[in-house]
């Protein structure tokens, strides 16, 4: 591939010229560069496009990507499986591409320590890599025990399944088994959190399942905030498809200001407390608040937030130097963490990296998102933004660009694309 | 010297690396991808990108931004480009192979 590109750099002329695996040379900038090694942490969206993209702009790379899992199942499109249009292997990858491929090393096991003084990453069973860059793509985890009684043994309970994978299977097994005339429940939290409009894709697809098979049934969403991602298109969705608004509606959403914001969980009762009010349910879905993966945590590269602060051009962190953090764990101003974010960030911080290793400044670029959201298998909804850096160093949208579906958009055409954006996006990551 | 003699003289010196960094024009023709599939190939009803002429791209990117051509999304994109991104990243993607 890269015998066809123009502006041929050399990573390393210098290095390129000396005699490899020269002891003597090792301690020179060029040289390291001749080796130079990146380590990805976290297999997910944004990992692996990092990893990806940095081997197609530096095919000499030596790029290792550290997971403990041996597939993938998205986050994106998890919702139409808990709405059962789509099996679980339909959203299931694989890093075959990424070692065959594209040539990137790829190590299973759990980073269990990153010494940023030594810049060595230590794994569970004991492997020690060196890094010259390292690229932290952790994702979230669940603060546990910020709703009162809803702790990780209680999501084997009742799932958040905002994790793909079991506990997806998790609340699809509890719809398909609640009986006809049963109440699903789904407990949201404030911002920020992944996926914004994901709770409410959830809802709708959920709705559409009840509707069709269990129509006496009924979804009610409890909600930290009063406003939400796409919510305009949402409500009206629901009310061309759920009956939203009249005494027969599928789904009723209770915003913060109506005493919306759960505070403690019971699962063993499926019971949901809020501030005046209990709520029995059949079927309890919670949300709870998020943070950065716990990597991210014990390696200090979060602040109070919980998130990690990053220059927006490099994606280099905040606290530590040569630490790269990207997707749903950083602090990326006004982009939502979405996979398509992750992407987006994950291709400019490789490019960045390949630059800082040059000895070159990185150049700044805009981002981009869009989110689709279905509403049923034939209803579809996108928001979509370009982003740009503005003079404090913040991602900011570029005034203009950007907004949601028009309300008299095509939904049916939306719909396809969101199903053609999913295969397509994963086609550029993982293929 | 050709671009393939270039990477002779690297492969000879091996290791030796080459590498492009893309321009943030290209980088943004990148996140084209994301809908429009791998490499700019789609793998359904949104159209693959891949080696469309640039002239053409450009046109289409400049319609869209002026509303002159309708879209579901790429209006809402192409707003967000300016001649000059839209004209780099065009003639990049036009380029791929």
């Amino acid at each position: 591939m890269a015998m066809h590109r123009r502006d041929f750099l050399k990573l390393s002329a210098l290095a390129g010229l000396s005699v490899s695996g020269c002891g003597a040379l090792r301690e020179t900038t060029s040289s390291q560069n001749l080796n130079a090694r990146v380590v990805i942490v976290g297999g997910g969206i944004g990992g692996v496009t990092a990893a990806k993209y940095l081997r197609r702009f530096a095919p000499n790379l030596q790029v290792t990507l550290i997971e403990p899992s041996t597939e993938y199942v998205t986050c994106p499109v998890s919702n139409w499986v808990i709405g059962g249009t789509r099996d679980i292997k339909s959203i299931t990858q694989k890093y075959d591409a990424l070692r065959t491929r594209h040539g990137a090393k790829v190590v299973h096991d759990l980073v269990t320590q990153i010494d940023v003084e030594a810049k060595v990453v230590t794994t569970k069973s004991g492997a020690k890599f060196n890094y010259d860059r390292l690229i932290a793509s952790p994702g979230i985890e669940m603060k546990w025990d910020s709703i009162e009684g809803y702790n990780e043994a209680a999501s084997e309970i009742v799932p958040h399944a905002w994790k793909a994978g079991a506990q997806t299977l998790l609340l699809r097994k509890q719809l398909e088994e609640m009986k006809d005339g049963g109440v699903v429940m789904i407990a949201v939290p404030a911002n920020p959190f992944r996926c914004p409009p994901g709770p409410y894709e959830r809802a709708s697809l959920i709705a559409n399942y009840l509707k069709q098979y269990k129509p006496k049934s009924k979804l009610i969403i409890l909600d930290a905030k009063d406003n939400f991602s796409k919510q305009p298109l949402f409500i009206q969705g629901w009310k061309d498809l759920y009956g939203y608004d009249t005494p027969n509606s599928l789904i009723k959403w209770v915003p913060a200001s109506e005493d919306g914001k759960v505070t403690a969980v019971d699962v063993k009762r499926k019971t949901l407390r809020t501030e005046f009010a209990s709520h029995q349910a059949d079927v309890l879905n919670v949300i709870p608040p998020q943070q950065a993966g716990l990597i991210a945590r014990q390696t200090g590269l979060t602040n109070e937030s919980g998130w990690c602060p990053v220059d927006a051009v490099t994606w280099e962190s905040k606290i530590h130097p040569n630490v790269h953090v990207i997707g749903d764990a950083s602090i990326a101003g006004k982009m939502p963490k979405s996979a398509f974010s992750a992407n987006s960030q994950a291709k400019a911080c490789a490019a960045a990296v390949v630059s800082l290793l040059q000895g070159d400044d990185p150049a700044a670029s805009k981002y981009m998102n869009t989110c689709y959201s279905l509403l049923s298998p034939k209803y579809g909804i996108s928001v979509a933004m370009v982003y740009q850096i503005n003079d404090d160093g913040v991602i900011d949208e570029i005034a203009g660009a950007g907004g949601v579906s028009p309300a008299t958009g095509n939904k049916q055409l939306e719909a396809t694309f969101a199903e053609n954006w999913y295969d397509n996006i994963m086609a550029d990551i993982f293929a | 010297m050709s671009k393939l003699n270039l990477v002779f003289l690297g492969l000879i010196l091996s290791p030796y690396v080459v590498a492009e960094v893309p321009t943030p024009a290209k980088l943004l023709a990148y996140n084209c991808f994301n809908c429009h599939g791998d490499n700019g190939v789609s793998k359904g009803g949104v159209p693959s990108i891949k080696g469309l002429p640039a002239n053409i791209l450009e046109l289409h990117l400049k319609n869209y931004r002026d509303g002159t051509q309708a879209s579901t999304v790429m209006g809402r994109i192409a707003k967000g480009l300016n001649d000059d991104e839209i004209k780099e990243l065009s003639s990049f993607i036009a380029t791929l192979k």
